[in-house]
């Protein structure tokens, strides 16, 4: 069971704005969309796309703010993304711009208030009182940071 | 297995288990072990069961499930926790999203042990719901109230 | 425009063991769209890493699923062995295919199983599953186990298998294999599970790539794909692998490809038994995982992902698990949509879900 290349393994690291770019070349190249992992590191949240042809790994990485965790949705050109992109925009809090088929935060009902990720609470404390408010399409991801929030204010 | 006065009809539902606990439950309905030889049959339908087998534990999203199979089930009826997550949570209990054992959702009258739960426990376990069965019958015969969650094992 | 009517399928359902719900919009009797919804039974298992050293993980990535619990450990203990730079001894690797391949053995013969009570065959149902029950006893007599086994560790396996033992696997097996033959026959040519199988749910090459279907979903219609063999894997392409595609792409076709894995997995452990070397099993490991680690496995019902990172400490930082079912969902939300209602339990098990794999 080896045969794993080292050269598979390594992860280039892009800025938000140059994603749409890369996968859009992966796309045309015909590679396949493997997975989507997202880690919490420190001040940020990083987003790992795996992409696979063959023998071969092709991955990239991109660092977000965990205050503000925003990055362009890839459903346009890989629809099947949308598993992905729900499972973290519910556990980790990034908002996915343009994502096709939003479960809207319900992907994921957990015991635990997730996301977990404690700065996305800190900077949006006036959630706490539009709790109430939060419309039907927006408010489960404005709805859970502001129950993060309400936590936090306890702790 | 002379206390046996009538077929007892099984329903099975999965809380969070590794599926490891569910096909040992159909395992014990296929011709190796073979329960249908008592009369036992897996029924889709709560109302139809006696016996409700749940397997892996209960979280957020699943205990209303589980709570409206159990209150479809028409008295007298007996709950079987099959696996340690169903009985405590086992090797997931410290998992964010459980809540724990079964018995956290609704009483539960058997535990049988086992990661995954063999199938010969699991028969035992619920010959010995069929004996908790019959003194709830006998209960609800006599117009009795039905205390929940007798535990037998 | 027929009036539309939502019917909930799942949670609780007597086709499949396991609870997915789904909210099946109809138009009379024909599936116009199916959307899925999950979540019963997410345990939250890769969040473990913070409180589980990583040599303990494989019993608890083993426990992601009971059906194909072999290939989550080793997926695992491939992950941190290519992270921490660990070559296993031949042998164990031998060891591994083999309990590997038994595993698909066992997974497709209980989906054939579920797939013939899922149209109403019961007999079958109950043939296939006491045919399943001779590789569950080679299970147990080498792994100690029926369905979680507990043998990979990193750096090998917990246990040999002796010589004896191996020969009466082998022996078993050919045995089972006119068993398995008589019962493909019923499957494959039988004109009442054809009517039921044949033209129901067809997913296209084109589509089945651009839905980024895995596995036997993906080989049912014509893609030749397999991480056995894209990752150029010495033991399999020594073994002579070559990936069973079938190009119709409807549920028959699905089937017959794991039919023939079937076959084709029994004639894998069997060379593997004659060509396994002595050795040991495992290797001593030393320190703890520090870098990133991406590792694919290809499970009974398709390829996974184990990716690992560690930071130089007992305790990981991450692991995340993409299992074959996720990466089937769209597939299968695309063979519903324009299906008959009464075909929808076939439909949804023809990609084999295995929901807890999906969860985690």
């Amino acid at each position: 069971m080896t045969g794993q290349t080292e050269k598979n393994q390594n992860i280039t690291t892009l800025g938000a704005d140059g994603l749409l770019g890369f996968v859009q070349e992966r796309k045309i190249e015909g590679w396949r969309l493997g997975v989507m992992i997202a880690n919490l590191a420190d001040e940020n949240v990083e987003v790992i796309y795996v992409f696979e042809k063959g023998n071969n790994l092709s991955n990239v990485r991109v660092v977000l703010p965990a205050e503000d965790p925003g990055i362009p949705s890839i459903t346009f050109l890989y629809g099947y993304a949308f598993v992905y992109e729900n499972e973290i925009h519910d556990l980790f809090g990034v908002v996915f711009e343009g994502l096709q088929l939003d479960f809207g935060g319900n992907y994921f009902v957990t015991a635990e208030k997730t996301p977990w990720n404690p700065l996305l609470a800190r900077v949006s404390p006036e959630a706490l009182q539009s709790d109430d408010e939060m419309g039907d399409e927006t408010g489960s991801d404005t709805g859970q940071v502001s129950e993060k929030a309400e936590e936090g204010g306890e702790g | 297995m002379a206390y046996v006065t009538k077929s007892p009809w099984v329903i099975h539902y999965d809380g969070s288990s590794c599926n490891g606990c569910d096909i040992e439950v159909l395992a014990c309905l296929t011709p190796m072990y073979d329960v249908e030889r008592f009369g036992i049959i897996n029924s889709g339908n709560p109302k139809h069961a006696d016996v409700l087998l749940i397997t892996g534990s209960v979280n957020e999203q699943n205990k209303p499930v589980v709570q409206q199979i159990y209150d479809e089930m028409l008295q007298p009826k007996v709950v079987v926790a099959i696996g340690a997550c169903a009985c405590t949570g086992g090797v997931f209990r410290e998992c964010y999203n459980i809540i724990g054992g079964a018995d956290q959702a609704i009483p539960v009258d058997v535990y049988v042990p086992g990661c995954a739960a063999r199938p010969e426990s699991i028969i035992d376990g619920v010959v010995k719901g069929l004996a908790v069965l019959a003194e709830k019958r006998e209960k609800v015969a006599k117009g009795e109230t039905v205390t929940e969650g007798e535990q037998a094992e | 425009m027929a009036k539309r009517t939502v019917i909930p399928f799942g949670p609780q359902h007597p086709v499949l063991p396991e609870p997915v719900h789904l909210d099946l919009v109809l138009e009379d009797e024909t599936v116009v769209e199916a959307i899925p919804s999950i979540g019963y039974i997410h345990r939250g298992l890769e969040k473990l890493v913070e409180k589980r050293e990583w040599p303990e993980m494989v019993s608890v990535i083993e426990r992601i699923c009971g059906i194909c619990s072999f290939g989550h450990g080793m997926g695992y203990c491939l992950s941190i062995e290519g992270n921490m730079g660990i070559q296993i001894p031949e042998r164990a690797e031998y060891l591994r295919l083999i309990w590997h391949e038994l595993g698909r053995v066992h997974s497709h013969l209980l989906w054939l199983g579920l797939l013939a009570d899922s149209f109403g065959f019961e007999s079958l149902y109950m043939h296939t599953w006491k045919l399943r029950e001779t590789v569950l006893d080679l299970f147990e007599r080498t792994t100690g186990g029926r369905v979680i086994f507990s043998v990979c560790k990193v750096g090998g396996l917990r246990r040999d298998v002796d010589a004896d033992t191996l020969a009466l696997m082998e022996r078993k097996l050919t045995e089972l294999v006119p068993e398995i033959e008589e019962l493909a026959k019923v499957f494959i040519e039988d004109s009442s599970v054809g009517s039921r199988l044949k033209g129901v749910g067809v997913l296209t090459a084109e589509e089945a790539a651009a839905l980024g279907a895995v596995g036997p979903v993906a080989r049912g219609s014509g893609l030749r794909m397999d991480v056995r063999l894209e990752e150029k894997d010495r033991l399999y392409v020594d073994l002579g692998f070559e990936p069973c595609v079938e190009t119709a792409g409807d549920s028959h076709a699905r089937c017959v490809v794991r039919i023939r894995e079937l076959f084709q997995s029994i004639e894998l452990i069997k060379a593997a038994i004659q060509r396994i070397p002595d050795g040991e099993v495992s290797v001593p490991v030393k320190g703890n995982p520090e870098r990133e680690y991406i590792a694919r496995v290809e499970q009974p019902r398709g390829e996974a992902y184990y990716y690992s990172k560690g930071a130089g400490e007992k305790f990981l930082k991450r692991i995340r698990v993409r299992t074959p079912t996720n990466a089937n969902i769209p597939a299968m939300v695309k063979t519903l949509a324009g299906a008959q209602l009464a075909d929808v339990p076939i439909l949804i098990l023809t990609i084999d879900p295995c929901i807890s794999c999906t969860e985690r």
